[in-house]
């Protein structure tokens, strides 16, 4: 078939002003699609902030309200109380820092700066700091350290995040009497870490989406209702902003075992604000 | 004789500050760790009262609601709901069960739980 040079130009311009509407019609279901994404979040984010943070805001209310009464006179239901209001606080610290650190992330704006760094020293920090919500639940943890550990270079505040999220899961989702084993040894210019407990594990059918973010298994949730589903997600990505990688073995009512590897020095120095720019 | 209370609730950090003021202030108090066994406790012990937090693993609070109501017993059984900021629409379904009053946790006192515990009561 031969086109005249006029139907030629009007099939030509038929044909851009197509691809234009369908790149405007991408365009504006992209938008669509953001709008969508961020009301998601909105609403996620409040549901978090309500649930997650107003239960332990709630009880730190309500147990400062009984140690103020003047008719508690007991100390050791004063204990209690003061032991009630130290989990609640813990709970909201840990879930404030979860929050501010994904932000972060996700906007690119989480800096690395790399110090030298004992990793037993600081893991077994972490591990004291979290001593009032193992003692309750009778968890032991116990320590493999094959030594000597070299001094790491790499960012203290990150590394934190790492070891902080896996033990508090690890007692969060150990029943009571349960047995937490952390391990550290050095080997090739790495260090690797483990986190062993024997809590309610890994449903097999879950174990794909464990480091999705705010996902929580199954189990976990049947568990308790309170949980971020943040930790795993940002242990990740702290993880990999160190150049380094993380995997799991886990049966369902045996336990779970984080394996962490990372690299002895990481030198890398990034300002958080040029991460994305 | 003192009116007993059931409050279903899957928070300890929660559930026993509740407990410990209604204690003191002469209910019997009893506890349901989650929906589960809260529902169950209700079904033997017919307390007076049944505060029952909403958002709970194992079976939720409206889930309990309505097993509650298709019991000849739990079919008028008091309940006052308690939730969370943002929960409204299951209040509203909560509303359509029978709990007629509902508590947001965040905003009260102690004493506020004990003064509307004891006017749902009276």
């Amino acid at each position: 078939m031969i086109f005249d040079p006029i139907v030629d130009a009007l099939l030509i311009a038929i044909a851009l002003c197509l691809a234009w509407i369908f790149s405007l019609l991408r365009v504006i279901d992209r938008t669509e699609n953001g709008k969508k994404e961020l009301e998601q979040s909105k609403t996620e984010f409040v549901s978090l902030a309500s649930h997650q943070l107003g239960t332990p805001a709630t009880a730190i209310k309500w147990y400062t309200e009984l140690l103020l009464d003047p008719k508690n006179l007991y100390s050791e239901a004063k204990n209690h109380y003061g032991a009630a209001i130290y989990e609640a606080n813990q709970r909201m610290i840990e879930l404030i820092d979860s929050l501010l650190n994904v932000s972060r992330i996700e906007v690119g704006r989480l800096a690395i700066k790399p110090g030298f760094v004992d990793i037993v020293d600081l893991s077994k920090k972490v591990a004291e700091e979290m001593r009032p919500l193992a003692v309750a639940k009778q968890v032991s943890i116990s320590w493999h350290v094959t030594n000597p550990i070299p001094i790491m270079t790499i960012d203290p505040q990150l590394l934190r995040i790492v070891v902080q999220n896996l033990l508090s899961n690890a007692i969060k989702y150990t029943l009571r009497e349960g047995k937490i084993t952390v391990s550290i040894y050095s080997k090739n210019s790495k260090v690797y870490l483990s986190v062993a407990d024997s809590g309610i594990g890994i449903p097999t059918k879950d174990q794909h989406r464990i480091f999705d973010k705010m996902y929580r298994a199954g189990n976990a949730l049947k568990q308790t209702a309170d949980g971020s589903g943040l930790g795993l997600y940002l242990v990740k990505s702290v993880v990999g902003l160190l150049g380094g990688s993380i995997t799991f073995e886990s049966a369902e009512t045996v336990g779970t075992t984080f394996y962490v590897i990372l690299p002895l020095k990481n030198n890398e120095h990034m300002e958080g604000n040029l991460l994305k720019q | 004789m003192s009116k007993t209370i059931l409050i279903i609730e899957d928070e300890m950090l929660l559930r026993r500050p509740m407990a410990i003021k209604l204690e003191s202030e002469g209910f019997t108090v009893l506890e349901g760790q989650n929906g589960k066994t809260g529902l169950d406790i209700a079904l033997a012990a017919h307390p007076d009262l049944i505060l029952l937090d909403i958002l709970m693993p194992e079976m939720d609070g409206i889930e309990v609601l309505k097993k509650l109501r298709g019991d000849v017993w739990g079919k008028t059984a008091k309940v006052v709901v308690l939730t969370h900021l943002n929960n409204m629409e299951k209040i509203a379904e909560a509303a359509e069960y029978g709990a007629k009053e509902y508590i947001v946790k965040s905003d009260i006192k102690l004493d506020d739980l004990t003064e509307k515990v004891k006017t749902v009561l009276a």
